[in-house]
């Protein structure tokens, strides 16, 4: 009885310590990975849509993503929601706008395109947005156990905002609130030659 | 021409770069913290569930009734069995996404040498299915 009891909890302490391994080791670098390749097949397909014309390999535009898109990889590693927790802590968002104003350059890089062409290169940068925030919410699996008090406050605030008639898409609201940040850090390491 | 930049604009990026530095810095702790804690846990329980059985009563009880629970043990084994597999099969998925993705170095190669000879590997670097036969 007591020898099948120590087998038990042996097999259960292994058990853990493999989930643990598996889940903050393995999984963290295949989260890397996986957002690199990801951020890798969309600067490729940018680069196929500058090839079949649709803009020109110079065009600010395509320079301003191709940049952001790199900085995404090269820092890839960093890329976590404690990274980020402590960069919105700690960095002035007017410096972040000083250095590099990714929205703002974005608009004035776009304005003399067609539409087609304007609707097409938001997709990409929509794309963009959707891999950063997947990766900022899957890939730091040490913040998961957080997660469903999160969950929770957007529930909350959701249903705020739906008694107070504030018809604007959470989307929405997250893209204007925290993306220009990470945007614009990007950006500014992607466009870098040293960080 | 790359424009100069002001002194504003370098003192942004200084300070940029010094809070990117300290927050690079501090989120590996933190992450750390959290990781090696639940190792410390883990730890605890088995030792403390082991000292229980030895006859030391300690706090060890919570940690002795989860983890020779033999239905527990079970979920345990077969969620980390499980856990591996999809870890296996998403890497090998990845491997094959990142293989197709080198598929553009050919074709933009032949752009340049039409001449270019190919191993006539399938799509994701498999083997072709006509070579199988």
């Amino acid at each position: 009885m007591l020898g099948s009891t120590i087998f038990t909890v042996a097999y259960s302490v292994v058990s853990l310590l493999g989930l643990w391994y598996l889940v903050f080791w393995l999984y963290r670098g295949y989260s890397v990975d996986a957002f690199r390749q990801d951020m890798f097949d969309l600067r490729d397909d940018l680069f196929d849509a500058a090839r079949t014309g649709l803009i020109s390999f110079d065009h600010p535009a395509y320079g301003l993503l191709r940049s952001t898109i790199n900085g995404f990889i090269r820092f890839g590693h960093r890329f976590t929601i404690g990274q980020f927790l402590f960069m919105m802590l700690l960095i002035k968002r007017k410096d972040l706008e000083t250095i590099a104003d990714f929205d703002q350059e974005w608009d004035e890089s776009i304005s003399d395109l067609n539409q087609n062409t304007v609707h097409c290169l938001e997709n990409f940068k929509a794309r963009m947005d959707r891999i950063a925030i997947k990766q900022l919410i899957m890939g730091t699996p040490e913040f998961w156990v957080v997660y469903p008090l999160i969950s929770l406050c957007i529930c909350l605030w959701l249903l705020w905002r739906i008694g107070t008639r504030q018809t604007a898409s959470f989307w929405s609201f997250v893209r204007n609130r925290f993306f220009p940040e990470i945007d614009n850090a990007a950006y500014f390491y992607g466009r870098s030659k040293e960080a | 021409v790359e424009r100069k930049k002001t002194y504003e604009e370098l003192e942004a990026e200084n300070r940029v770069l010094r809070s990117t530095g300290v927050a690079m810095a501090l989120a590996p702790v933190a992450i750390n913290i959290v990781r090696w804690a639940g190792a410390c846990v883990i730890a605890y329980f088995g030792y403390a569930s082991i000292a229980s059985l030895a006859g030391k009563t300690t706090l060890s009880a919570i940690g002795i009734n989860f983890l020779s629970n033999v239905t527990i043990s079970n979920s345990l084994a077969w969620l980390l069995g499980g856990g591996g597999i999809i870890f296996g099969v998403r890497q090998r998925r990845l491997r094959r996404q990142i293989a197709r993705r080198l598929e553009r170095i050919p074709q933009l190669e032949a752009a340049i040498d039409p001449g270019r000879t190919s191993s006539r590997l399938a799509p994701g670097g498999v083997t072709n299915p006509k070579d199988r036969e």
